[in-house]
């Protein structure tokens, strides 16, 4: 039985409340991606964004359950994030001209975005896109975008022949195009899609 | 808090979608022109190749180092909670299509006697096991370790140890200068069952566990090094001493202590010798092989190879802290802990699978029925227990 969004954020929180690790696995889950995303941008440094990233989840988890809903905890952890980033910055001493650039950005006027938390949202947005797609579907695509695998041994690892491969290749190359294809993006870039898609 | 931006957020994803509305695409619109900043940042999603290599390394992160080291932050801490379940996902890298999962949960024994499946009848049930060990002298002379009384023992050569109240036995500390010498050699060891501590002359504490069998020398001085040899596991926490190295030898590794805290796991029925660093740092030599470690990984030395990994320290570390720990450990390799506690043997029949995973976390303290019964409620088994003999079933 399929939860409604509301019944589903209550039920976490409400394990979240109760200390339930189950809760922890869950935002970790859901917020990992972005946090990383956001902290690589802001510290250029893979290894030690895992480090402030784990440390911000150790910290949600350590401290008072007593957030109301999954955007307060998700905000909490993106402020977290940030300031372990700007701490490490700051500890740093000198900084690279990037560091440099987003750190001078978010120092500025109280009323300024935080461009990079704005860039980690859509990219959450764009994933949980492709997370919706249908599971044989959603595999595929994985398989052949972010792994680089071919049809064979694509075939190989989801125990299906090459044939159903390529269709299930074709229904996520359909469906992502309604979705996220903007009509009138540049051609290249659907070009580009197909491309990396449709290699063999 | 950070409101603003996650509508800003929704409305780019929304027009990269080509699902966004038009008062909504009117809005982003009138956002791109509010000043430079906004304009330049909007602009950056026209090089669409960014944002797909972008969506690219945004899924390419690795969740399962980071996950760990959030389960090993938050695991240190007292708060418990009252059922331990793992996601689905988790599993995801298991192959094997006949995976069952045996939960142990941390329900108490009390509710458990309503709940739990009855042990044969007739049968006595096996209580947990404590603290006890038997010293050997060089002159083969065994002084039991039993009671819970500090009592001070004489040994050779006039060296003299304490055995405390609570399961230590310690031998006083050698630094002083009218201290004994002596060249004699003692063996603590330990039954099925038994747990014990030992503080050696130079300050060095070791924790040996159930069926384990330290032999030392009973007085360090004029020695080189500080060489121990262990059979069966145990937990060390060395003294510092830089001009006399540390080496615990075992029949098919031997390790040198370069600082503190560490644990070792080597009985004969493991497959391999377990050696996970704590604190400190350890040089691991097995034959032509050697190897350093860090803290908080893993050297697994199965005689021919030595293979490092990161540690499940609570796994590791469950029989100091009084609980039996699972961390999706092989339930042979789980329940081996629990024969070397209770004293018991597991006898699996052949329709039990091997694949199972054993998670969850229970009190030392139970008696073995209780924790079989906690056992058989995951659905997967049953038992069939004669004296010490426990029949494993599927069920």
């Amino acid at each position: 039985m399929k939860l409604s969004h509301i019944e589903e954020e209550a039920h976490w929180i409400s394990l979240y409340h109760s200390g339930d690790e189950s809760a922890l696995a869950y935002f970790f889950d859901l917020h990992y991606r972005s946090l990383c995303y956001f902290a690589n941008k802001m510290v250029q440094d893979a290894d030690e964004a895992k480090d402030i990233v784990s440390g911000c989840f150790i910290r949600f988890w350590e401290g008072e359950h007593k957030a109301q809903s999954v955007q307060s905890i998700k905000s909490f952890l993106y402020i977290s994030c940030r300031n372990a980033c700007l701490n490490y910055l700051k500890q740093l001493g000198t900084r690279t001209r990037i560091q440099h650039e987003y750190y001078q950005n978010i120092e500025e006027a109280d009323n300024s975005l935080d461009y990079a938390i704005i860039r980690s949202e859509v990219l959450q947005i764009l994933s949980l896109e492709i997370d919706n797609l249908p599971e044989k579907c959603r595999t595929v695509f994985k398989l052949i975008y972010f792994d680089q695998k071919k049809t064979d041994e694509i075939a190989e690892i989801i125990g299906s022949n090459e044939k159903s491969v390529r269709y299930f290749k074709a229904k996520a190359i359909e469906l992502l195009k309604t979705a996220m294809l903007k009509k009138g993006l540049s051609d290249s870039l659907y070009l580009s899609l197909l491309l990396l898609l449709n290699r063999p | 808090m950070l409101e603003r931006e996650y509508h800003i957020a929704a409305l780019i994803a929304k027009q990269l979608q080509n699902r966004i509305t038009k008062e909504e695409l009117e809005e982003l619109a009138k956002w791109t022109a509010e000043n430079n900043e906004n304009k330049d940042f909007l602009d950056r999603y026209a090089d669409q190749e960014s944002v797909l290599a972008d969506l690219r390394s945004f899924y390419l992160q690795d969740k399962q180092e980071i996950w760990e080291k959030v389960q090993s932050g938050t695991a240190q801490k007292q708060v418990r909670v009252k059922t331990f379940r793992l996601r689905p996902w988790h599993w995801a890298s298991i192959a094997a299509a006949a995976v069952f999962i045996i939960w142990i949960s941390t329900i108490s024994p009390f509710q458990n006697k309503k709940n739990g499946l009855p042990i044969a009848a007739g049968s006595v049930d096996v209580a947990a096991g404590g603290s006890g060990a038997t010293l050997t002298l060089s002159d083969g002379k065994k002084i039991r370790l039993l009671d819970n009384k500090q009592t001070e023992l004489a040994l050779e050569d006039g060296i003299k140890a304490i055995k405390s109240a609570d399961g230590e036995l310690i031998y006083s500390n050698e630094a002083s200068d009218d201290h004994p010498t002596s060249s004699h050699y003692n063996i603590l060891s330990t039954g099925k069952g038994q747990t014990f501590g030992l503080v050696l002359p130079d300050g060095s504490k070791v924790w040996l566990n159930s069926g384990s069998r330290l032999e030392y020398p009973v007085s360090f001085k004029g020695k080189q090094s500080r060489v121990v040899k262990l059979e069966g596991e145990a937990y060390f926490e060395v003294a510092k001493d830089k001009k006399h190295p540390f080496f615990v030898n075992g029949s098919s590794q031997q390790v040198q202590v370069l600082g503190t805290r560490f644990n070792i796991n080597s009985y004969p029925e493991e497959q391999a010798v377990s050696t996970t660093l704590v604190e400190g740092s350890i040089r691991l030599l097995s034959g032509q092989q050697q190897r350093l470690l860090l803290p908080g990984e893993q050297a697994i030395n199965s005689g021919s190879t030595i293979k490092v990994v990161k540690a499940k320290i609570e796994d590791v570390l469950d029989w100091r802290s009084g609980e039996f720990f699972f961390d999706n450990t092989n339930f042979a390799a789980a329940f081996r802990k629990l024969e070397r506690w209770y004293n018991v043997e597991f006898i699996y029949d052949s329709q039990v699978s091997q694949d199972m995973l054993a998670g969850g976390w229970i009190s030392m303290k139970n008696n073995l029925s209780a924790v079989l019964a906690l056992i058989e409620r995951s659905g997967q088994v049953t038992f069939r227990k004669e004296g010490r003999k426990i029949y494993v079933y599927k069920q």
